[in-house]
């Protein structure tokens, strides 16, 4: 049995507005993390596997992002997801 | 594109700058509402500004609403030196807060008289969500501000005079256009309040063919419905299944006075059901009598899967609705007893026959009946055997898993 947890909050809407917060700070905390990876060379291929996510799903979303930001892409066979 | 259509693009451009901004992933209620309040000269940018919200005090308040929200489960935002992500080449989707906005919108005036001050409305109608929220932490009476947009709205009845020009010019009658939008309406409508994932409808007439959608395709991602999805054609599939017993009856391989029990010995059994006293044409034309399991939604709930043979076991544990051939009474039970018989029949799979009898010739591509061993593998209840579906796949099915397709479903109108 794990120790003292911190309690949901009291009101429902507190709670429910929490997971939308949460959402988008994940999205937001996404969003850097792969261009972070990016930038340190890993690949599609690798960012996928480690967000659990399919590589159509994370080029889809980061690409051409990434490109606009000007991030070198690694150029691979399976690039083309 | 009328004159609302043009300012509505606009104001969801303007939203979709908020997104970048604040890294969202989707474009929701509380983006329009910045795009409003950016809109200088709007009447809606003027009520907002009236009541202390220009765009910074609204960005201020939702700022604290994220905190706020965070914090209430022990996270802080703060504690993440997020870099400010470009987004500027992404182009993010409407949320279902915003979309919810726009509904409402919509319903309170006719589209020639919509403006600024309905799409504020639309957005301070919600009670629920990030807006009301970030709204009372920044001490704002959201029921007096929407009060204050109506008080606009009737003094001055209307458009707002810089759309009013456009408005005018583009409200000249075109009935079919107007016809379409109603539809539009409808069909947003039944996403709102009929509970619909999403919904799809295709007008053809003559050349002109016109395609409308509210609602997604895939409720985890919020990809919005296409005019390539495909969709259940529910008891359309009927159609298919009568015309291949016809089409075995011309063959003189059955009869349409073949009773149930001469096909299918000892399955119409049961509660005063009696299968020897139905024929194949009572199954047709639903004078049968025989218990229609989708009546019985309990028993269809038990299972994850059905067969053909466990419905009409569902079916046959309820007493016959009326005497065969003694009157009418609908029964998805009947089509899936007339599929059981063509497969008896022939001897081959239901959806085999359907494939080379009736798709194939016809170069109907896109229309596929499934199997029961694809029906159990991807865990859909249709249960019936005349599944069929339209054009081009929707994986990620939205409709809810516990849920019976109506494949052989409702009746038809």
């Amino acid at each position: 049995m794990p120790a003292a947890k911190n309690p949901l909050p009291q009101e429902p809407a507190d709670s429910l507005a929490a997971v939308v917060a949460l959402r988008r700070l994940a999205d937001q905390l996404e969003d850097a993390a792969v261009e972070q990876a990016m930038r340190a060379g890993w690949s599609w291929p690798q960012v996928s596997e480690a967000l659990g996510v399919t590589r159509q799903a994370v080029h889809k979303k980061h690409a051409k992002r990434l490109i606009a930001a000007g991030v070198k892409l690694r150029r691979r066979g399976d690039e083309r997801v | 594109m009328s004159a609302f259509d043009k300012y509505l693009h606009a104001v969801i451009v303007r939203a979709t700058h908020e997104v970048h901004e604040d890294g969202s992933a989707t474009i929701d209620a509380h983006h329009l509402l910045l795009s409003l309040a950016a809109d200088q000269g709007s009447t809606a940018q003027r009520v907002l500004a009236s009541a202390g919200l220009d765009h910074a005090a609204v960005r201020e308040a939702l700022d604290r609403e994220f905190e706020h929200s965070l914090s209430m489960i022990g996270v802080s935002p703060g504690a993440y030196d997020l870099p400010r992500p470009n987004h500027a080449s992404r182009q993010p989707k409407l949320g279902a807060s915003a979309r919810l906005a726009l509904e409402r919108s919509f319903a309170s005036a006719r589209k020639k008289d919509l403006g600024s001050a309905h799409l504020l409305l639309g957005i301070l109608k919600a009670h629920i969500g990030t807006v009301p929220r970030a709204l009372a932490l920044a001490g704002v009476d959201q029921a007096e501000l929407a009060d204050r947009v109506r008080q606009t709205l009737s003094a001055r009845s209307g458009a707002e005079p810089a759309k009013a020009a456009g408005a005018v010019a583009e409200s000249a009658p075109d009935s079919k256009a107007e016809g379409y939008e109603a539809i539009r309406r409808l069909l947003q409508q039944a996403v709102a309040q009929g509970g619909l994932p999403g919904i799809l409808a295709e007008v053809r007439d003559g050349d002109r063919q016109w395609f409308g959608t509210a609602g997604v395709a895939d409720t985890r991602t919020g990809r919005e419905r296409s005019q390539q999805d495909r969709f259940r054609i529910g008891s359309i599939s009927k159609t298919f299944v009568a015309t291949v017993v016809l089409q075995l009856a011309a063959e003189g391989r059955l009869s349409l006075d073949d009773t149930a029990e001469q096909w299918l010995p000892g399955v119409v059994h049961g509660h005063h059901h009696d299968g020897s006293s139905v024929n194949i044409r009572m199954l047709l034309n639903h004078t049968s009598g025989i218990f229609n399991y989708t009546d019985d939604q309990e028993a269809l709930n038990r299972s994850e899967t059905h067969t053909p043979e466990s419905l009409v076991r569902i079916a046959v544990s309820h007493p016959p609705t009326l005497t065969p051939g003694s009157g009418w009474a609908y029964s998805n039970t009947n089509y899936v007893l007339a599929g059981m018989i063509i497969e008896r029949a022939t001897g081959r799979a239901l959806a085999e026959e359907i494939a080379e009898r009736i798709s194939r010739p016809l170069g109907l591509t896109g229309t596929t009946c499934r199997t029961a061993a694809t029906r159990r593998s991807t865990g859909h209840t249709p249960g019936t055997t005349q599944s069929c579906s339209g054009p081009t796949p929707a994986r990620r099915s939205t409709t809810r898993p516990s849920s019976i397709h109506p494949c052989s479903g409702q009746p038809a109108a």
